[in-house]
């Protein structure tokens, strides 16, 4: 059984996922967050889900769109957990 | 009582008509909570007429967990409810299907916005992740197609954790 990092636990990312994974297939290096679960013990490198400190926003291929008066973008998806094997963690 | 979410993504159909994009998907963590769908609501929204239809998979254990995908997190009905703990992804980026898929449910819906979907009778009726060690199945998967190519059509998911 690979790395298993407890749940609730501080983690940084250190590598690029290996495997295709959920979440996001970006690079992720340099992120940090917490331990939320596991979505497969079965596996020697344990998949485990990050609920990441600072989410980031993913824009479709016509976004990103933003408010007049805030400035802010009103359209995309707000990332904020992505999946890591236990290898890419620290 | 469950916990209840939902999560909305405005799709795009394929643009090959009446081919299947993997839309959304969802999978429970390890010894989470039992996960139930409650709700599956299609919405085209196109000046072509012409039909649509949205399918949920499950994927048997045993199969390849889907992959990929843009991480969403489900919406809390009510406000202080905990986070789901389940963890969902939309097609905002490609999401490669799981291996071993079981249509359960095809509803239809109008391109030019008559609303199709679903929602079980009761609780029981709804279709379920056990939340072990190992979540049966190992994940939950919703496809789209329509007669026309690239269609725009949101998808609103409502899930709720617990029985």
């Amino acid at each position: 059984m690979g790395t298993l990092f407890p749940i609730g636990k501080k983690v940084a990312i250190t590598a690029k996922s290996p495997v295709p994974v959920a979440g996001s297939g970006d690079d992720h290096t340099g992120k940090t967050g917490k331990v939320r679960g596991y979505t497969d013990l079965a596996k020697d490198d344990i998949i485990h889900v990050v609920d990441l400190d600072e989410p980031y926003f993913v824009y479709g291929p016509n976004d990103p769109k933003f408010d007049v008066v805030t400035g802010k973008p009103v359209q995309g998806n707000k990332v904020e957990w992505i999946e890591v094997p236990g290898s890419c963690l620290s | 009582m469950p916990y209840f979410y939902d999560l909305e993504f405005a799709s795009t159909t394929n643009a090959t008509p009446s081919t299947e994009t993997t839309q959304m998907a969802g999978k429970q963590v390890a010894a989470g909570a039992v996960l139930g769908l409650y709700g599956f609501i299609l919405c085209g929204r196109s000046l072509t007429a012409g039909g649509g239809a949205g399918r949920t998979k499950t994927n048997t254990a045993g199969g390849t967990v889907f992959s990929g995908g843009t991480a969403q997190t489900p919406t809390t009905k009510e406000p202080r409810a905990p986070a789901a703990q389940s963890t969902w992804v939309n097609g905002g980026t490609a999401i490669t299907a799981g291996t071993t898929l079981l249509v359960r449910n095809s509803v239809g819906f109008a391109q030019t916005g008559g609303t199709g979907g679903l929602q079980p009778i009761t609780p029981q009726a709804a279709i379920q992740v056990e939340g072990g060690t190992t979540p049966n199945p190992v994940d939950i998967e919703f496809t789209n197609l329509s007669s026309t190519a690239s269609i725009a059509c949101d998808i609103t998911l409502e899930i709720g954790e617990g029985l």
